[in-house]
């Protein structure tokens, strides 16, 4: 053990020279802040669009396999072009090469998807189709069918409750008597909501005529509004009957048509 | 009943003919709502809940014992 001798100093060796595949930066390296910012918009990007798709999708009220056949025809091409520029841009960096290739991808990515964002906002600016408007309507009108049904019940309610208990005091001729301003009210009221379908019908057309300008559409909602409100007074009017509840759906009715006719007052033309 | 519910009695008869629109007159003065909704599914919506509205008004004077003159 003591005899053992120093070991031969250690000649350092030359480092060997580098490999041409040497990974080589040729670009100063993003900063971290500049890198997070970009995964971010990169993110963003990819969440609007596909919510994009998804909104046209559903505008477009296409069936489920329509409706997927079209948002791959959109996507794939998208997400073909990053994988490509992945591939195109990591083998120009193992090289240390430039490539015009991988510019001209991320620029044919970026294209594709700002395109499909930009066609859904053309879309949502610009409108649906007649055809998926009058669908819309459709549906509205659909529903208008359920709350004014919902509304004819609850007068029919309020109206046996009341003679019933007009009933309970009196009979016969005294019940004629008292009960005729009862039947009076909801005989108004039944009057009332059978118009208020009309009523609810103009308010979905409304949105499904894009031959007549804005400003036709806010005189028009004017009109309408002012219909509405005379007759959900009716409704609303409790000196004979207890008031009938208006739905939600009659409120936001009124709602947006007193949005489109404040345009009116707005000099929206 | 009332002057609109003779209105709506005549037009049923056009749609519907004479004698199937007596009956539903008949099925109003009797306060009969259900027959009335079945013999006038055929007609608008509005004149079939008019006619139903007006049965239910007779059916609540039926009960009270009003006796009436038509």
């Amino acid at each position: 053990m003591g005899g053992m001798t120093d070991p031969a100093p250690v000649t350092p060796t030359p480092p060997a020279p580098q490999s041409r595949t040497t990974i080589t930066p040729r670009a100063p390296q993003m900063t971290a802040a500049q890198m997070l910012a970009d995964n971010v918009a990169t993110r963003v990007r990819e969440i609007a669009a596909m919510a994009s798709l998804v909104m046209l999708a559903k505008w477009g009220l296409l069936p489920g396999q329509w409706a997927a056949i079209v948002i791959a025809a959109i996507v794939l091409p998208i997400e073909i072009t990053r994988q490509v520029g992945k591939t195109i841009g990591a083998r120009a960096a193992a090289l240390g090469a430039g490539s015009g290739a991988v510019a001209f991808v991320v620029l044919l990515h970026k294209a594709l998807t700002w395109g499909a964002i930009a066609t859904v906002a053309v879309a949502a600016v610009t409108g649906c189709s007649a055809q998926q408007q009058h669908r819309a309507t459709a549906g509205v009108i659909v529903s208008s069918g359920g709350v004014v049904e919902g509304l004819r019940q609850s007068n029919r309610d309020a109206y046996v409750h009341a003679t019933d208990a007009l009933r309970a005091r009196v009979q016969g001729e005294e019940y004629a008597r008292q009960s005729e301003p009862i039947d009076t009210a909801f005989r108004a009221r039944g009057r009332a909501i059978r118009d208020l379908t009309g009523v609810l019908y103009a308010s979905a057309r409304l949105n499904d005529r894009p031959d007549v300008t804005l400003a036709e559409r806010a005189a028009a909602a004017r009109d309408i509004l002012e219909q509405l409100r005379d007759l959900t007074a009716i409704l609303r009017d409790g000196s004979v009957l207890p008031p009938i509840p208006i739905p939600t759906a009659v409120d936001d009715a009124e709602a947006g048509l007193q949005s489109l006719a404040t345009l009116v007052a707005g000099g929206a033309q | 009943v009332s002057p609109e519910t003779i209105e709506v009695l005549i037009r049923a008869a056009v749609t519907v003919g004479a004698e199937a629109a007596i009956a539903i007159s008949k099925a109003v003065h009797a306060g009969d709502v259900d027959t009335v909704s079945q013999l006038s599914a055929v007609l608008p919506d509005e004149h079939r809940q008019q006619l139903e509205d007006e049965a239910l008004i007779q059916r609540q004077r039926a009960l009270a014992g009003v006796v009436d003159a038509t």
